[in-house]
């Protein structure tokens, strides 16, 4: 039941909030065993939230369509008075003094928010594998990685624990889980959801974002998340709401193939479905051509250079002080400050601010720093005069489907690798929907990324439901074996 | 071709880095870096823009006073404190 279908019943009083609830809380204490896709079931204030919500329905006065629909949150989203642990050992006790704003406008929203929600530490990593809590698995494949880092979120959703839940994407942490998990996962044009209380890996591409059963349930969430926010600066909301655009017709619509992510390492089975997917788009009236897009070959450098480099800049705040892991019996601060972020990071983490470091230290800043910049422009150009010619983009979210686990750890550089098709789109600030089109022969999930201008947001899921309400893909549900 | 850094690049990162390679780990780490930084190469042949790559910032609020944080909420995740204040080890002999 996808999340906007839960409600429905909720709201015409076919079912009421608790045991909505409760349902996904037996559910997923009976699958989380196998897949850890949910870290904590917060109870006490979910029931009271959940009692809130039944009092306003039954009083006909819903403050939302999604009221009293419980999610997931990852666990790098505040919430007042709850631990927000990024999956670290850094924050493994830390609890929020705040709410983001996010989780603000999904508590207004009268959403219950019982899970917390599994990903690699601090979001670096593309497996889910670097969390403090082990493992997330795959609910299709329980040998495999759901992807990352926002893999718990898409694994709960992909294994019916929970109707939807909220993810944040930097470079595809939420398109290439959705995409392994068979979900349908939004990451928003950088603007459209403020990012006050999402804890910082890099500032200038995070971006917070829904995965839901479907487009409709991720435009509906969308509606809800965005906004203006005065708390931070790079927030100005969207200019239309999405789920009202939901017309369902695509027709006329241009949607280029950009042929420089058909090419070498795409896996055949991959490259198959997505143009099964570009002839339905053709059946559904949109104009469908190939093009190009240049910048492709820059754009894993120049992600992982400025990633890396926020990332240096934005954990310096763990000095073992004023919140998080702090090391026993230092003597000195520089002792203190190195033995609680050496004891409290772990092993991708450290890689990336020790890679973030050296790009922005005397020498070679101008050889990495400076340079990933300007490719950042070029990418941003590429696009610019690709949606000069087309509306939207349609390519692969990842080269392949899911990997087994383990096997990206040994290889960091291979892993960077995977996320070839998905950092552009953070490093030009664009809305990238990831939907499932399919299978493999191995019967894993394949997806598939629309693309649009800058604040097309609801074009893009408009394009995505149409989709979805002439195909069954997303219909497709795993068969969770249990541990 | 791999890039050239050593050891000393590694234990000069470490110190900008505030953070230490646990034993054991320095080789492997050495030898990541080295991959990914040669892979980062490519970035030399992108001629330097005069168009900045930064995302645009939208509106700042407005520059008024609000009430600020509860401090004592804000200091109950640290460890250690004393009198309101954060306990740091002795900074001045």
């Amino acid at each position: 039941m996808t999340a906007l279908e839960l409600a429905g019943r909720l709201h015409k009083r076919e079912m009421r909030v608790l045991d909505a609830l409760s349902e996904a809380q037996k559910k997923t204490q009976a699958l989380n065993p196998s897949v850890n896709a949910v870290t904590e079931w917060e109870e006490t204030e979910t029931l009271r939230a959940a009692e809130q919500a039944q009092k306003r329905i039954d009083e006909g006065k819903p403050l939302s369509p999604l009221d009293g629909v419980p999610i997931g949150v990852k666990d790098l989203i505040c919430i007042k008075d709850r631990r927000t642990s990024c999956a670290s050992r850094m924050l493994a006790d830390y609890v929020s003094p705040y709410d983001a704003t996010a989780a603000a406008h999904l508590k207004a929203a009268g959403l219950l928010l019982p899970a917390r929600c599994n990903m690699d530490e601090f979001a670096m990593g593309s497996t889910t594998e670097t969390s403090v809590y082990g493992p997330t698995r795959n609910p299709w494949d329980l040998t495999r990685s759901p992807g990352g880092s926002s893999g718990g979120s898409a694994a709960a959703v992909a294994a019916g624990m929970l109707p939807a839940a909220i993810g944040s994407d930097t470079g595809g942490s939420i398109r290439q889980p959705a995409a392994y998990c068979a979900v349908t996962g939004m990451k928003p044009s950088y603007g459209a959801v403020s990012r006050y209380g999402l804890v910082a890996y890099a500032s200038s591409l995070d971006q917070i974002g829904p995965f839901g059963g479907d487009a409709a349930d991720c435009a509906a969430l969308l509606d809800i998340l965005a906004g203006p926010d005065g708390r931070d600066a790079t927030c100005s909301g969207l200019p239309a709401p999405c789920f009202p655009a939901l017309s369902g017709d695509v027709r006329g619509i241009r949607i280029g193939l950009p042929r420089e992510y058909f090419g070498e390492g795409l896996d055949e089975e991959v490259r198959a479905r997505i143009l099964e997917a570009a002839d339905i788009f053709r059946e559904l009236g949109a104009d469908v051509e190939e093009c190009s897009l240049e910048g492709l070959d820059l754009a894993i450098p120049a992600y992982y250079v400025l990633a890396c480099a926020e990332a240096s800049s934005n954990l310096s705040r763990y000095d073992g002080l004023k919140y998080g892991y702090r090391a026993e019996d230092a003597e000195t601060p520089d002792s203190l400050y190195r033995r609680s972020r050496t004891e409290g990071f772990g092993r991708e983490v450290r890689r990336r601010i020790l890679l973030g470091s050296f790009v922005l230290s005397a020498g070679y800043y101008d050889a990495y720093y400076k340079k990933a910049k300007a490719a950042r422009a070029l990418i941003r150009r590429g696009f610019d005069a690709a949606f000069r010619t087309f509306d939207l983009l349609l390519c692969p979210v990842a080269p392949s489907t899911a990997p087994r686990l383990g096997e990206s750890l040994q290889d960091p550089l291979k892993m960077y690798l995977s996320d070839i098709y998905t950092v552009s789109v953070n490093l030009a600030g664009l809305p990238g929907l990831s939907l499932p089109c399919g299978l493999d022969g191995q019967d894993l999930p394949v997806g598939m990324q629309l693309i649009g201008p800058r604040f097309r947001d609801e074009l893009v899921l408009r394009a995505g439901d149409a989709f979805q309400k002439h195909t069954r893909f997303h219909l497709n549900k795993p068969e969770v074996k249990r541990a | 071709m791999e890039f050239e850094f050593g050891r000393e690049d590694l234990k000069r990162l470490q110190e900008l880095s505030r953070l230490d390679i646990p034993e054991g780990e320095e080789e492997q780490t050495l030898t990541e870096l080295r991959r990914i930084l040669a892979f980062m190469e490519r970035l030399s042949a992108v001629k330097d823009a005069d168009e900045e790559g930064s995302m645009p910032v939208g509106a700042l609020r407005a520059d008024e006073p609000a009430p600020a944080f509860d401090r004592e909420a804000l200091m109950r995740n640290a460890k250690r404190k004393k009198d309101g204040a954060y306990l740091a080890p002795q900074t001045v002999e």
